[in-house]
């Protein structure tokens, strides 16, 4: 068939090729079209888009940071590149880069013997991807880049552009334009008070990322981000769907960073001063459950927790990272938990008398004072006064071995206290009906000995006195703080294992006792009540020596609104062995400083402001 | 089966042919601005997800700087520098006894307030305005059109 007017139909042809050029043209347009600085390191070009979260903060309880991130670079080298840039585009010289590999060896600092030989074999191998440092701060990368620019000879104006002085310090550095050279920037933990509160916070490993020891490993997954992987990157239609990383809570921590570093500095001069090398003091609100500073020696520096001088502190079995959640032999000051119970169960009142002989025999065994004396006629004020091992045997076997345990676990020993910290251990308090029990165990225990508790537990105990019978658990985590949510810790009271009179009477006998026995631990104008307690340390094979003792004391003030309670304990002091000489004036330098930052006035003030109210 | 189409048409008559070609290239016409228009919303699409894509990228830049910008200042601001600094300027801790507590009758103290304290905080209200569409493909056709026409109306004379 011949179909007329040829021309109308090219036209319609012509309009049609026309339009489908058009669309094949737009087509590649949208290929094509984006910037080649759109797109991140070529190292992960075509690959799934990580979206880094970031750890969440740890803050004391004024804001101030404790545990933070700093961006640092994953600093890749490709042998491959530098091969193929000196043999086929002549853009580096073959000789250069065995210089460029020295100069990362040097920056650095690699000690890795595998790549070290890697970067030292010739001819080199095909390889297009070693890392050579994972962490490499901003210093270290612009450092090894100029050693760069000046083995590939870049001109001075090369040079320039990139050492743009406007840049700001915080500006990511930019390697795109070193061939073979890929930094990928990524988040590191930071611990910028280095060593303070760090037996509290911890650490995050390099190695696995996570949280060790303390309140990184307690709330590992609280501060631990979501990282997010995606495939639609390179897809524009899918460019809403790209990953905005979850990132980790923000901990409010309980600590007032300046009481921390003053108790520090304090347990650190104490430690000096009587020969000690380790020790925990940790103040606490007896009404909240609040640390308001938790000093331990030895301490760490976290920033750099790798160094060799650490690894015993951290990997130690007996957990000797934080004094103040491992457990040890309290000695006399677990006679206030002795006497709180026989006080509340009515086996003993304020002013029972006791005859101490100087002696008193119990399972089979025969309890003495620490002093051996025999002190004649007591009160249970004067027993505690005096820190008689005897009377407080005896009044342990007047209570008998049921109430006793059960007073001792009402108080929460040997259980874990829920601090926040991680590690924390439950302390040892037999069982009395068990097989390993011993009857004379109800005597040394009643004392403090043959009995493990950790500071915390003893912190947690004593809330139930000072603060009217009501017991509330320790904690360290004030807050979290998750995107825009803020979530109360709430406080936790722990039952009211003794009435509100025994803890009345109880502080008034420790008020009295403190007054007349352990005067260096007091502060004038404040009343305070308190125990000192000195426990002998077993040892394996020679029993329990006087040589080697736990020096402690706990206190609590003002009595009649108390507002802080201290713990101190100080390990085998060598200089003198007393918790009365060691302990007592630890205390009264903590009340001293502790005062000062929860603005307590002294009582006479105190009461003229609350009778002005 | 192309034969018997064009048999067909061969014997149909001219002006019924003309009525066929006409239909058939007003579909064809049809067909090219549809598909012209979704090349145009493919397009925009396109440059909107390079954009969102580059403003990640920002996003991305600027949470690194934050994050080494608190780094360096809580570096600078550590308890035991600003100590240091104090000691140098002449200050020591306050003890005790160099404290003076007054009595200010009806003054009722507060205590300091924490960070971030208060009640149970309520996430920040972010005004995102989401374009929403509510033309008809016809009527999205008749306002382009218009553009495009006002476009031009500078060289109408």
């Amino acid at each position: 068939m011949k179909i007329k007017d040829d021309w109308r139909y090219t036209s319609v042809g012509f309009v049609f090729a026309l339009v489908g050029a058009l669309i094949i043209g737009q087509m590649i347009r949208i290929q094509i079209s984006p910037d080649k600085g759109e797109f991140l390191n070529p190292k992960t070009l075509g690959e799934p888009e990580h979206a880094a979260s970031r750890r969440g903060l740890i803050l004391d309880r004024n804001g101030k940071l404790f545990a933070g991130n700093t961006t640092v670079y994953e600093v890749t080298v490709s042998i491959l590149d530098f091969k193929r840039g000196a043999e086929i585009y002549d853009s580096i010289r073959i000789e250069d880069i065995k210089y460029i590999l020295d100069a990362a060896i040097d920056v650095f600092n690699i000690t890795d013997s595998d790549t070290i030989q890697l970067f030292r074999t010739e001819p080199y191998p095909d390889r297009s991807a070693v890392v050579v440092e994972k962490y490499a701060t901003r210093e270290e990368v612009e450092r090894f880049l100029d050693y760069v620019d000046v083995i590939q000879h870049r001109t001075e104006e090369e040079i320039l552009i990139r050492d743009d002085d406007s840049a700001l310090t915080v500006d990511l550095v930019d390697c795109q334009d070193f061939l073979g050279i890929y930094c990928e920037p990524h988040f590191a933990r930071s611990y910028p008070e280095k060593t303070l509160a760090s037996n509290i916070l911890g650490f995050v490993s390099r190695n696995d990322g996570q949280g060790h020891l303390g309140v990184e490993a307690e709330y590992d997954t609280t501060l631990l981000g979501d990282d997010r992987i995606v495939k639609a990157l390179w897809n524009p239609y899918l460019a809403d769907q790209s990953p905005y990383p979850d990132h980790g809570a923000n901990l409010i921590l309980t600590i007032d960073s300046v009481l921390q570093a003053d108790v520090e500095n304090i347990l650190d001069t104490a430690l000096q001063t009587y020969g000690a090398q380790a020790g925990t003091i940790v103040v606490m609100d007896p009404k909240t459950g609040d640390i308001y500073a938790m000093a331990s020696a030895p301490r760490i520096d976290i920033s750099e927790y790798w160094h060799e001088s650490y690894f015993d502190v951290i990997n130690n079995v007996d957990n000797i990272f934080n004094y103040a959640v491992k457990a040890y032999e309290p000695g006399s000051v677990l006679k206030v938990i002795t006497m709180a119970a026989a006080l509340d169960a009515g086996v003993v009142e304020r002013d029972t008398e006791f005859l101490d002989t100087g002696e008193f025999k119990i399972g089979g065994i025969t309890i003495r004072n620490w002093d051996r004396r025999a002190w004649g006629p007591q009160t249970m004020t004067t027993c505690l006064q005096h820190s008689l091992n005897v009377c407080l045997a005896w009044v342990g076997s007047q209570l008998g071995a049921e109430q006793m345990y059960a007073y001792l676990q009402s108080f929460g020993f040997g259980q874990l206290t829920g601090v926040g910290l991680a590690n924390e251990a439950p302390g040892v308090v037999k069982n009395y009906l068990s097989s390993d029990w011993h009857k004379s165990e109800l005597g040394t225990n009643s004392f403090g000995q043959g009995i493990e508790v950790t500071s915390v537990q003893m912190l947690k105990a004593v809330s139930a006195i000072a603060n009217n019978g009501m017991m509330v658990s320790p904690r360290i985590v004030r807050a979290i703080v998750d995107q825009e949510y803020r979530y109360e810790a709430p406080i936790d009271f722990a039952g009211s294992p003794i009435s509100e009179e025994t803890a009345r009477t109880l502080t008034e006998m420790l008020t009295i006792s403190l007054e007349k026995e352990a005067s260096s631990a007091l502060v004038p104008g404040y009343s305070l009540a308190g125990k000192t307690g000195t426990a002998e340390i077993y040892v394996k094979g020679e029993g329990y020596t006087s040589n080697l003792t736990n020096a402690s004391f706990i206190g609590w003030g003002p009595t009649d609104d108390p507002q802080f309670i201290v713990y101190v304990w100080i390990s085998k002091p060598t200089t003198a062995i007393w918790g009365s000489v060691v302990a007592s004036p630890i205390f009264r330098q903590v009340v001293d400083r502790v005062i000062i930052h929860l603005g307590i006035p002294p009582d006479a003030v105190r009461h003229n402001l609350q009778e002005d109210i | 089966m192309a034969n018997f189409v064009v048999q067909a048409y061969s014997n149909t008559p001219r002006r019924k042919q003309i009525r066929i070609l006409g239909s058939f290239f007003l579909a064809l016409l049809i067909l090219a601005v549809l598909l012209v228009s979704y090349l145009i919303v493919s397009s925009r699409v396109v440059s909107l997800g390079r954009g969102i894509q580059k403003l990640k990228n920002e996003i991305d830049e600027l949470e690194y700087e934050n994050v080494t910008l608190q780094d360096e200042i809580a570096s600078a601001t550590t308890i035991s520098k600003v100590e240091a600094m104090a000691q140098e300027q002449g200050f020591h801790p306050a003890s005790s006894g160099e404290i003076l507590h007054v009595v200010v009758p009806g003054y009722k103290r507060s205590r300091s307030i924490p960070v971030n304290a208060g009640e149970e905080s309520r996430p920040a209200v972010i005004d995102v305005s989401i374009a929403e569409y509510h033309q008809t493909l016809l009527e999205w056709v008749m306002q382009e059109t218009v553009v495009f026409s006002d476009a031009f109306k500078g060289f109408e004379q």
